[in-house]
């Protein structure tokens, strides 16, 4: 019975896998493979030449002498050898960098997981809700995404108090209908929200934490829930505010500072991180 | 070079130093014995120690890397820079083959230079300038065969110079410096494929620029 081959070869050269040729040629191929290159080029004159070629120019480039000798003594001088001598803080880096390539890597690569993930996990909440349950919060801190009409009107009676605050620039910027509703409201300074709102609270949030007296962060905005939020439009439109309210929020409010000191750790971790990869790469540049 | 009265001084020297050195390895490779002594020395502060060293090593060095940068003043850059940067990571070495680890360097300072010249492209890839060199007359210095030789290394070296310099990193180590896959994934920093590949990619693209001279290289 006739020898046939499971693999079926083209006709046509433009069709063939030189690589695969030149892989057999570097005997760099499993048995596989290696019997699907030996039809090619059994079945393909070119592949065999091409085959003959690339076995014939590796063994002419390793007869290859150099092209020319060198023109320079490559001795140190002294003067090289004090410059190049290191001392002070290169001393010091040099004994920290001194870490086994086998240590450092995994080291760096876990710190900078860890302070990712620490991040990630421990601001969480704050983007889901960001994103999703409190459009207009996340469009203040943004700078500015329109809210939709529905925002706009179900925190028009809200916002004649926010926009009174002129702490609340971003709210404004990014609400325009509820600027606009607020300028009718004459824009008097209300104390209830105190001046050291910040910039990036946002309007809506304002109005919900508006009779707790918060103290809102530079950029507290997104952990104001959908809950307070509701909480916020119903003191808003005439029930009575609680003290446990506005404890409530500014709670909400702390937690959602993201310079807290958790998340300044874990931007460190990464950083930290980070930076022993990027010296454990170029100590293994050179490392013997 | 291995006759030179500094080197057989610190030959002397060496045992102790070694043991110091590699404390859990005895080196039987006289050579790589005498790198090592002539390092620890360096380690210490002698500098002749080091230039021994150099010595012993700038023409491989330079050899290897005039292929991989084929101009030959920046290749002499790349060298000094390579000593440079070894004289200052010293206490970088962690016992091996010195031989390696210089090569390491010397490879990773050409990587750098090509990538900081395609950073900066000023002028077209230089042409290969010493076009007197002659390879030695061996035994049967037979004019015709010489001549084929020449030519034929000609031809090898300018086609080197035309592919890219990963591949042509990668080719050199390989087939002209006899380092292994593995190796070469060491010193350049990809993954084993890589190199397979850009083996595989050069050469052929050798052959493509070298069609039309093949007939120099066939039987």
């Amino acid at each position: 019975m006739p020898h046939v081959s499971e693999f079926h070869v083209t006709p046509d050269h433009d069709g063939h896998d030189r690589l695969l040729v030149a892989a057999l040629a570097a005997d760099d191929l499993n048995a596989t493979d290696r019997d699907h290159a030996l039809e090619l080029i059994r079945s393909c004159a070119i592949c065999a030449e091409l085959h003959d070629d690339l076995i014939a120019i590796a063994r002419a480039t390793a007869a290859a002498p150099a092209p020319s000798s060198r023109t320079r003594d490559f001795q140190l001088s002294p003067a090289d050898a004090a410059r190049l001598r290191p001392s002070g803080w290169r001393r010091l880096l040099g004994g920290i960098g001194a870490v086994r390539l086998a240590t450092s890597r995994p080291l760096g690569v876990g710190l900078a997981t860890l302070g990712l993930v620490g991040l990630l996990i421990g601001n969480a909440p704050v983007l889901s809700l960001g994103s999703a349950a409190a459009p207009t919060l996340t469009s203040g801190s943004a700078g500015g995404a329109p809210r939709s009409a529905d925002d706009t009107r179900e925190n028009e009676g809200l916002s004649s108090e926010a926009a009174g605050n002129p702490v609340a620039p971003v709210a404004a910027a990014s609400a325009p209908a509820a600027s606009a509703a607020a300028a009718a409201s004459g824009g008097q300074p209300d104390s209830a929200f105190g001046t050291e709102t910040g910039p990036s609270a946002s309007a809506t949030y304002d109005a919900g934490s508006a009779q707790g007296g918060s103290r809102a962060g530079p950029l507290a905005s997104t952990t104001a829930s959908g809950e307070q939020l509701a909480a916020g439009q119903g003191k808003a439109a005439g029930s009575p505010a609680t003290a446990a309210d506005g404890v409530a929020g500014r709670e909400a409010i702390a937690d959602a500072n993201p310079f807290r000191p958790l998340n300044i750790a874990f931007a460190a971790a990464v950083l930290l991180g980070l930076g022993v990869l990027v010296a454990s790469r170029r100590r293994g540049r050179i490392e013997g | 070079m291995l006759d030179s009265p500094r080197l057989e001084l610190a030959v002397r020297r060496g045992p102790r130093i070694v043991e110091d050195l590699r404390s859990t390895t005895v080196v039987e490779d006289p050579v790589q014995r005498r790198d090592l002594i002539l390092l620890e020395r360096a380690r210490e502060g002698e500098l002749d120690a080091f230039n021994d060293l150099v010595v012993c090593y700038q023409d491989q060095l330079f050899g290897l890397i005039v292929r991989m940068v084929p101009d030959r003043d920046q290749a002499s850059d790349c060298v000094q820079e390579a000593f440079f940067s070894a004289y200052r990571n010293l206490r970088s070495f962690r016992g091996g083959s010195v031989r390696s680890w210089l090569h390491r360097i010397a490879v990773n300072a050409a990587m750098d230079l090509q990538r900081a010249r395609k950073r900066r492209p000023s002028q077209p890839y230089p042409e290969l300038e010493d076009d007197t060199w002659q390879p030695p007359a061996g035994e049967e210095a037979d004019p015709v065969r010489s001549a084929l030789t020449t030519e034929r290394h000609r031809a090898i070296t300018d086609a080197l110079a035309t592919i890219t310099d990963d591949q042509r990193a990668a080719i050199v180590l390989f087939d002209v410096e006899g380092y292994d896959y593995q190796e070469i994934a060491a010193m350049t920093g990809v993954s084993l494929g890589t190199v397979k590949s850009r083996i595989h990619r050069g050469r052929l693209a050798l052959r493509d620029r070298l069609a039309d001279r093949m007939e120099l290289f066939r039987g």
